[in-house]
């Protein structure tokens, strides 16, 4: 026994590495180029539709004309279902906002959360799950909440590289973006509002 | 000499008997830790202090350890965060569950390395330390405390009117149920432990005031937990209301209220017996239809009900609906005779209780179409003189439906008990509400009784399918 555990440890401690180191070699494979890449060589924009999307009143909101154009963004997504990663995520983005509204409110970038599950997330949802965080949501507010029919926010998703076969694969990435300027970046959601806050500063810069 | 050994004997007695006591007050105080660290673990407490993810406050709801962790503490991947296994893969023990919590009061993982977003940091109380670690040392064991379930009982909840129109009909389903369920504890029970139901009675209608029907659900079950709700007088509830049901990890097993829509509730969590009036409707149009040809342009007549019309509207697109207008008599009552197919009288759906429908019969001739559900008029009273179409919710409550309205509602309750008794034998003997959950997921077709079939599918939310009958006339068969 003395001699069979050591082993069966052993193998389960590499069997358990591997399997945590594979999800986050592949999440850091993809986020590596990103993080590691000097604040000057932005990404090429995003190919994005002018589609025509909902935001939580039930408005029609065309994603570039109306939300877009000229302005500094801070892109998330979430669905209104998700348990694990997505409140973390609005909790941290809530700060974020709010620490942005007090330091330069003139500068504000406006935030953009896209749902990855639009047949799940109607605008009755969006506004239970603002309710419950106790945001303020619109473009007066700096941050709105889109969702719409599935095969526009598909377009949308595909945009920004997000699979929407399965909402609870969504990256935990946010995209930030001058669309004035064409410069675009990805960063992990799941930072503090301070490292979050420096990245936008890069973008902004 | 005798009298020291009979002192000796009283004193052995008595720390015996001590003894036997002061363990007994220790496991119910562990009992009752357990209980609250499971609350926790699953949300259906909330913590004390508020919990922060890198330093940004967390809704109290969002912060249970059982969102991310799974329901035994198994872990898993979303997103392409992996969420680690509590238990690392040991058994659960008291010594791993101290470590545990002794790491969220530290924010350092059981291995020393700091917790990261997404991990929220915890600021628990001494006490929630304690109930937190008493649960985690038996999650996913024999010993893991399930809401409403011990070693000799099986508490389901039945919530009900206290008073108002519908109290003596939820009064007699109680009954069907409560039968149904003593019928099976004289036979063992399930799975060695007793089944009991327990009344939860309200006086607030979820629909209008669902603040106090909440509070007073929620007091009724911190006094009486039970692990599932069966036979409910729950009808329409507002999103949010299904949410706290489902955030209280509340199944609703075979509910009997009378909803206007099919719940939008998640799937799996809430199975109602009876179709709703939309469903209803729908599913009998086309009945009304071959017989009455000119039911595109129908005259409703509608009890005073919240939300009503909009169910009807719905349920009966494309047509032209006339709201409660006025009903004149018909100008062909007094002169065409018995037995005139009807082509040309008025198309009437009547939802009214039966007094008013008996009223309607007599002003309707043999060219007027009628169309009425049991559910609201019950099928007694005397026969239209034109055709009649009356909808049931199933074939099995036709014999009873013409006579006690009592003895129908009473029989559903028992069909209430057969399907509750046979999701819970299906979600096994460690039963929790996920399991039966399940079963109600995967339970397509169960036969209680000869001739009554209970189908359930994903989309279909009701067990009992529609049935639509012509009343038959003597005068006009």
């Amino acid at each position: 026994m003395k001699l069979v555990e050591p082993m069966v440890r052993a193998d389960r401690r590499r069997v358990l590495g591997w399997g945590r180191a594979l999800p986050a070699l592949a999440c850091g494979a993809w986020l590596a180029p990103t993080m590691a890449r000097p604040a000057t060589a932005w990404l090429p924009a995003p190919n994005l539709p002018d589609a025509t999307l909902q935001n939580h009143q039930g408005r029609d909101l065309r994603l570039l004309s109306d939300v877009m154009k000229d302005r500094v963004l801070l892109v998330h997504f979430f669905y209104t279902g998700c348990a694990t990663v997505c409140p973390p995520q609005t909790a941290l983005l809530r700060e974020l906002r709010r620490r942005l509204d007090v330091q330069a409110p003139a500068r504000n970038p406006l935030f953009v959360g896209l749902s990855v599950d639009p047949l799940g997330d109607g605008p009755a949802q969006l506004r239970a799950y603002l309710q419950r965080f106790d945001i303020q949501a619109g473009r007066e507010a700096g941050w709105v909440w889109l969702t719409g029919h599935p095969t526009a926010m598909a377009r949308v998703l595909r945009g920004f590289g997000v699979a929407t076969a399965a909402p609870d694969q969504h990256p935990n990435l946010l995209w930030l973006g001058d669309t004035r300027r064409e410069r675009w970046t990805r960063t992990a959601s799941l930072q503090s509002p301070e490292q979050l806050a420096a990245r936008l500063a890069e973008v902004m810069a | 000499m005798k009298r020291t050994r009979a002192a000796c004997l009283l004193t052995c007695a008595w720390l015996i008997a001590a003894s036997a006591g002061f363990a007994q007050t220790n496991e119910n105080a562990l009992a009752a830790q357990r209980e609250a660290g499971r609350a926790l673990f699953h949300g259906e407490r909330m913590f004390q202090r508020p919990v922060k993810v890198a330093g940004a406050a967390m809704p109290s709801d969002a912060a249970a350890c059982a969102l991310c962790h799974g329901r035994s503490g198994q872990g898993g991947l979303e997103a392409g965060v992996s969420v680690p296994w509590l238990s690392e893969g040991t058994p659960p023990s008291q010594d791993l569950a101290r470590r545990v919590v002794q790491a969220l009061a530290r924010g350092q993982s059981v291995r020393g390395q700091a917790l990261q977003p997404p991990m929220p940091r915890y600021d628990l109380t001494p006490a929630e330390r304690d109930a937190l670690a008493a649960f985690l040392a038996v999650l996913g064991t024999d010993a893991e405390p399930v809401r409403g379930v011990d070693a000799r009982q099986l508490r389901i909840g039945m919530v009900l009117p206290r008073s108002g129109p519908r109290a003596n009909a939820a009064q007699a389903a109680f009954r069907g149920l409560q039968g149904q369920f003593e019928q099976i504890n004289r036979s063992g029970g399930l799975y060695g432990r007793q089944l009991r139901l327990v009344a939860l009675p309200t006086d607030a209608d979820p629909a209008s005031q669902s603040g106090p029907w909440q509070q007073q659900l929620a007091g009724a079950l911190a006094r009486e937990p039970v692990l599932a709700l069966a036979g409910s007088w729950i009808g329409d509830l507002p999103a949010p209301q299904w949410q706290w049901l489902q955030k209280q990890r509340l199944p609703l097993i075979a509910n009997l209220g009378p909803a206007l829509r099919e719940p939008a509730a998640t799937p799996g969590w809430t199975t109602s017996l009876l179709p709703s009036v939309q469903a209803q409707l729908a599913g009998s149009a086309t009945d009304f239809d071959t017989r009455c040809v000119h039911s595109q342009r129908l005259q409703v007549a509608l009890a005073p009900v919240s939300g009503l019309r909009e169910a009807v509207a719905a349920a009966l697109p494309g047509r032209t609906l006339g709201f409660n207008a006025a009903l004149p008599a018909s100008a062909a009552a007094a002169t065409a005779p018995a037995g005139t197919a009807a082509d040309t009288g008025q198309h009437v759906l009547a939802l009214l209780p039966a007094a008013e429908v008996e009223a309607l019969r007599q002003r309707l001739g043999p060219q007027d179409c009628l169309w009425t559900l049991a559910m609201f008029s019950g099928a007694g009273g005397a026969k239209a003189r034109g055709p009649e179409l009356l909808v049931l919710p199933a074939q099995a409550t036709l014999p009873l439906a013409g006579g006690d309205p009592q003895a129908l509602w009473e029989s559903l309750g028992r069909l209430a008990g057969q399907l509750t008794a046979e999701l819970l034998s299906q979600a096994g003997r460690r039963v929790q509400p996920e399991s039966l959950v399940r079963a109600q997921l995967t339970q397509t077709a169960f036969e209680p009784a000869p001739g009554v079939k209970l189908e359930l599918t994903r989309t279909r939310r009701h067990a009992l399918p529609v049935l639509a009958t012509w009343r038959k006339n003597d005068d006009n068969p």
